[in-house]
């Protein structure tokens, strides 16, 4: 596998991850793992959305999928998304964690282990406070971390959370963000 | 991550599988850990070491590893849509075969899944022609259930969902008045027939017409997961229904054995095929 690139948001991120995805090019070569807060009843319609504008596949994993290069990943809803050895995908029903389920921390952590310096963590606009430590994790298996500047988010909680809790490689601004996510 | 290593996870399977018979290997990886991570903090145990001493030294002990290591199903109704099928469609054509229908819930870990199926069953006057099993790992697992007791942020999900299905009595004909935390009646629980089971879902119910199996398979490996699909459709009478959780992936058996056909394939319910059909 390449390289990955892991996305976790909230409130105001939609719109980020759309132009992201319009961005991309059809070969772009590494995977994306998304991790978004969403309506637990939301079962269809998010993949869809996303991929209106751009041919770059993006699917929700079922259970023991095994995660391909050159394509997106979206968390299902009211479920965690963990990322196994032997580069699969688990689905979980356990507790939310920060009230979330998806729990981003849940997905960054997994991932940090399972992809080590080969890992990107980004946070962007969000409202609570997940996140923050699945991006210490990524860290401390040698990933690399972007946090968007709180000071352009919609909601800054969680970018302002994640800063509080370690100094990330950058922090820059969506048109940033996507630059660099195109350019590694 | 979770806190247990991968090395420390391996010697607790080791420690189960000698004490115990029980195989954890069949688990995935990642998620086992983080079920030993919540056993080790609810008991506040340290060190994944001071866990193996207590499973090789206290014999009642595994019975509540076995309770704390189990994951909720979430909600009552947790995707109505899959419920509303269930109602409309395939429970009607099953009572249209059979006269009385025996039904399977394995695995359970709370009463979620049982209490909306018996609630299911009461709206349609379905009940009195059914019989139903519930069977846990753990024997406080199966009385906990049968105290049908659950959370305010349950029941707000759990009404949510309700009202989805359109069904004619408010949910709180099946509540107990006044007493918090909320729980069902005891009596939505008479007639259902629990039993503890092992890791391979044995014993197995005879004559079994459907089987409610979602978001289990989840925490198998992949080949355990076949394992126990092919254990489940052989204990399934022809034109008998297996319910999965919709993003369950039993695609890989379905499509070698040929023995299930879907009969909504998002929200993962399939058939068993009636061979006689075929002579």
């Amino acid at each position: 596998l390449k390289k990955l690139v892991i996305i976790g948001g909230s409130a105001g991120s939609f719109k980020t991850m759309s132009r992201l995805f319009k961005s991309l090019p059809e070969n772009y070569p590494h995977t994306i793992i998304v991790c978004l807060h969403r309506l637990r009843s939301a079962r269809t319609g998010f993949t869809e959305a996303l991929s209106l504008g751009t041919k770059f596949p993006i699917c929700e994993p079922l259970d023991k999928e095994l995660i391909k290069p050159a394509t997106a990943y979206l968390a299902p809803a009211n479920y965690h998304l963990i990322i196994e050895h032997g580069y699969t995908f688990s689905l979980s029903t356990d507790l939310p964690r920060n009230h979330s389920r998806p729990s981003i921390d849940i997905t960054m952590e997994t991932a940090g282990e399972v992809f080590k310096e080969k890992a990107l963590g980004i946070i962007l606009s969000g409202a609570n406070m997940d996140g923050a430590r699945g991006m210490v994790s990524i860290k401390k298996t040698g990933g690399i971390l972007i946090v968007q500047n709180p000071k352009n988010s919609e909601i800054k909680t969680m970018p302002e959370a994640t800063l509080n809790l370690i100094k990330p490689d950058y922090i820059l601004d969506v048109d940033k963000i996507i630059k660099f996510i195109l350019e590694i | 991550m979770p806190e247990i290593s991968i090395v420390e996870t391996k010697n607790v399977i080791r420690a189960i599988r000698q004490q115990n018979n029980f195989d954890f290997s069949n688990y995935a990886l990642t998620s086992l850990r983080y079920m030993l991570d919540k056993v080790i903090s609810e008991h506040h145990l340290k060190y994944p070491d001071i866990l193996i001493n207590r499973i090789l030294e206290d014999p009642e002990f595994f019975d509540e590893f076995l309770y704390d290591i189990s994951i909720p199903a979430t909600e009552i109704f947790r995707d109505p849509e899959m419920w509303q099928f269930l109602k409309d469609d395939y429970l009607p054509s099953l009572y249209e075969i059979f006269d009385h229908i025996v039904i399977w819930l394995p695995d359970l870990n709370d009463s979620y899944e049982l209490i909306s199926l018996i609630i299911l069953l009461k709206e349609s006057d379905l009940l009195r022609k059914s019989t139903i099993y519930a069977s846990s790992l753990s024997v406080k697992n199966i009385d906990e259930i049968k105290k049908g007791v659950f959370n305010n942020k349950s029941l707000e999900l759990g009404i949510e969902n309700y009202k989805k299905l359109n069904l004619t009595l408010p949910i709180e004909h099946y509540l107990e008045k006044g007493i918090v935390p909320y729980s069902f009646k005891e009596s939505l629980f008479k007639e259902v027939i629990f039993f503890k089971q092992n890791l391979h879902l044995e014993p197995v119910p005879e004559e079994l017409n459907l089987i409610i199996f979602r978001n289990k398979l989840l925490y198998y490996s992949l080949d355990f997961q076949n394992t126990i699909i092919q254990h489940l459709t052989n204990a399934l009478q022809p034109d008998g229904i297996i319910v999965f959780g919709h993003k369950e992936n039993p695609d890989e058996f379905i499509n070698q054995h040929k023995e299930l056909i879907p009969l909504n394939a998002f929200e993962k319910i399939f058939k068993k095929i009636n061979k006689v059909q075929f002579v």
